[in-house]
């Protein structure tokens, strides 16, 4: 069911040409995932890492798409840019949740001083988050 | 600079939302781990600061012909970088781009300045403002967008192209000073006239010896003088007939154009008279910047519409001086133009009409009953075209593809023939 909402929204998207529609179709992606570690219930999923990524490359994909579909050509030299940062942030996202997840299957242990490790992580990683989404104090102009 | 989001930016933010409520409400680190990298990317997006940017145009010209080419140096400069800039030049319908990329994105660096050269074709006169620009940037990762338009226009006047012409239309009075036009009177001159008998006063040099001598008293030669004319172009823009960006209005302005210079190269004096919803009126005048008046006028002009009802008396006394030539260059199209036309020749005032033909623009239609209606509406102009010719006014038509020369022959012709007729 979730899959073929996936690729309904999916097939609406590029039919209609809605980019508002890339949202829930990664949604229901990553639901369609959840669903499944909720049936498997695994111990700890290693999938994650490549679910991540695809999502997001899925995201990624769908921008240079609408990029290349403007009318804007670019510069002769420049088209690799898109590309590779993409690719990039694939591996990335790949290396990044196997990180993590290998930190998660460390810390699986009971105990309140982990309990609080674990909130205290979760405040800083909030923190990090917040401070990273204020805007830079530089000014904008176009003149 | 307008900030806005691109569509990855709401879905990451909805995916990172949505894993990290599905982890807590299922227990499941692998879905808050799904969601970090989403949660990353909408941070580093948020923090994005939009790029300075300066940009402007450089044109080489700021008047031009139709069909010349001008070249136009793009300029763009950004003390912070600019990932992907997309930058277009807004070009107005009387300029198109004839070599270069418009629009164009380029990726600039840290205090990076780029010169992107343009060439831009001349597709029609027009006075016209080149320069707005309208920019888009994005952040490092692409998910804000950055939009703005730098608006430092400056002005490009657009000239008509002339026609060549080797003859115009001879008025049928001159006026008293010197001109290419040869004049009926007989006075001193160039032209050969005729031959009197020698009185008091006559100079020496106009003794014709030849005749003299065979006539065997002093006979002189009488000769016509090179006088000017005062000549008033009447532009009728009233109403056009249009299809996209061509109509009559365009050559209509191109024949006004090409008659006043030539009229101005006769050394005539030339007025312009623009008699529409706003009427607008040069007085005749000579000389290199009465041409760049007429010009300037010309390239003012528009169809503006009016319902008011306005007749020849609403045009200045001096614009139309007696004995001047008025060639009305009218598609026929309104009313109030041909009252004036046909007031202007009651006045008696030497009037030639060029008719800018509006059948190329109109579309005749399939059904039999549009068929019907076009031919009834081609009669009743010829039956117009007909009462100007009854009124002794030459009328000549001239779609796109007809030379003025062709026309001005057929004016030129009529009144020969009519000059005869009155003999």
């Amino acid at each position: 069911m979730l899959a073929a909402g996936v690729a309904g929204a999916l097939a609406t998207a590029v039919a209609l040409r809605l980019s508002t529609l890339l949202g829930p179709a990664l949604v229901l992606s990553g639901g369609a995932y959840g669903l499944l570690l909720g049936i498997d219930d695994p111990p700890l999923d290693a999938r994650a890492a490549g679910v991540a990524a695809a999502l997001l490359v899925v995201g990624e994909l769908a921008g240079w798409a609408r990029e290349l579909a403007s009318t804007t050509r670019d510069e002769p030299g420049n088209a690799w840019r898109r590309p590779v940062w993409i690719a990039v942030a694939g591996i990335g996202t790949v290396g990044l949740v196997t990180v993590l997840l290998a930190v998660v299957d460390v810390a699986q242990v009971e105990g309140l001083a982990i309990e609080a490790l674990g909130a205290l992580a979760a405040l800083a990683a909030v923190v990090v988050l917040v401070r990273m989404a204020r805007p830079a104090p530089s000014g904008s102009s176009a003149e | 600079m307008t900030r806005s989001a691109d569509a990855r930016l709401t879905a990451y933010a909805t995916v990172a939302a949505a894993g990290l409520l599905a982890a807590l409400a299922l227990r499941r680190a692998e879905l808050a781990l799904l969601a970090t990298p989403f949660a990353l990317l909408v941070a580093l997006g948020v923090r994005a600061a939009a790029p300075q940017l300066h940009a402007w145009l450089d044109l080489d010209r700021e008047r031009a012909l139709e069909g010349e080419e001008l070249d136009a140096i793009l300029t763009v400069r950004s003390p912070t970088g600019a990932d992907r800039l997309e930058l277009g030049l807004v070009l107005p319908p009387a300029l198109e781009v004839a070599e270069g990329r418009n629009p164009v994105a380029l990726r600039l660096g840290p205090g990076e300045e780029r010169e992107l050269a343009l060439r831009l074709r001349c597709v029609r006169w027009a006075t016209v403002e080149v320069g707005d620009l309208r920019l888009r940037t994005r952040d490092r990762i692409g998910l804000v967008r950055f939009e703005g338009r730098i608006d430092r226009t400056r002005p490009l006047r657009i000239y008509p192209t002339p026609e060549h012409l080797r003859q115009v239309v001879s008025p049928a009075h001159t006026q008293a000073a010197t001109g290419s036009e040869v004049a009926r009177i007989r006075a001193e001159g160039l032209e050969f006239a005729d031959t009197r008998p020698f009185v008091s006063g006559d100079l020496l040099r106009s003794v014709n010896w030849r005749a003299t001598a065979r006539r065997g008293s002093l006979i002189v030669n009488e000769r016509h003088p090179e006088r000017n004319t005062d000549v008033v172009v009447f532009l009728d823009s009233f109403a056009e007939a249009r299809v996209s960006t061509e109509g009559t209005l365009e050559h209509a302005v191109r024949l006004a154009a090409t008659l006043a210079n030539r009229f101005l190269q006769r050394r005539d004096r030339v007025g312009l008279v623009t008699f529409g919803g706003v009427l607008r009126w040069l007085e005749p005048a000579g000389g290199l910047q009465q041409q760049y008046r007429l010009v300037d006028a010309l390239l003012e002009t528009g169809v503006e519409f009016s319902y008011a009802w306005k007749d020849v008396n609403v045009i200045p006394a001096r614009t139309l001086p007696p004995r001047a030539l008025v060639v009305a260059v009218t598609p026929l199209l309104d009313e109030r133009s041909v009252a004036a036309l046909v007031d202007l020749r009651g006045r008696g005032h030497d009037l030639v009409v060029l008719e800018v033909s509006p059948e190329p623009f109109v579309d005749p239609g399939t059904e039999p009953g549009d068929l019907l209606a076009l031919r009834v509406w081609r009669l009743q102009r010829a039956e117009l075209r007909s009462r100007f010719e009854r009124l002794g006014v030459a009328v000549s038509t001239l779609d796109p593809e007809t030379p003025l020369e062709a026309a001005l022959e057929e004016v030129r012709a009529y009144r020969r023939h009519a000059r005869l007729a009155r003999r």
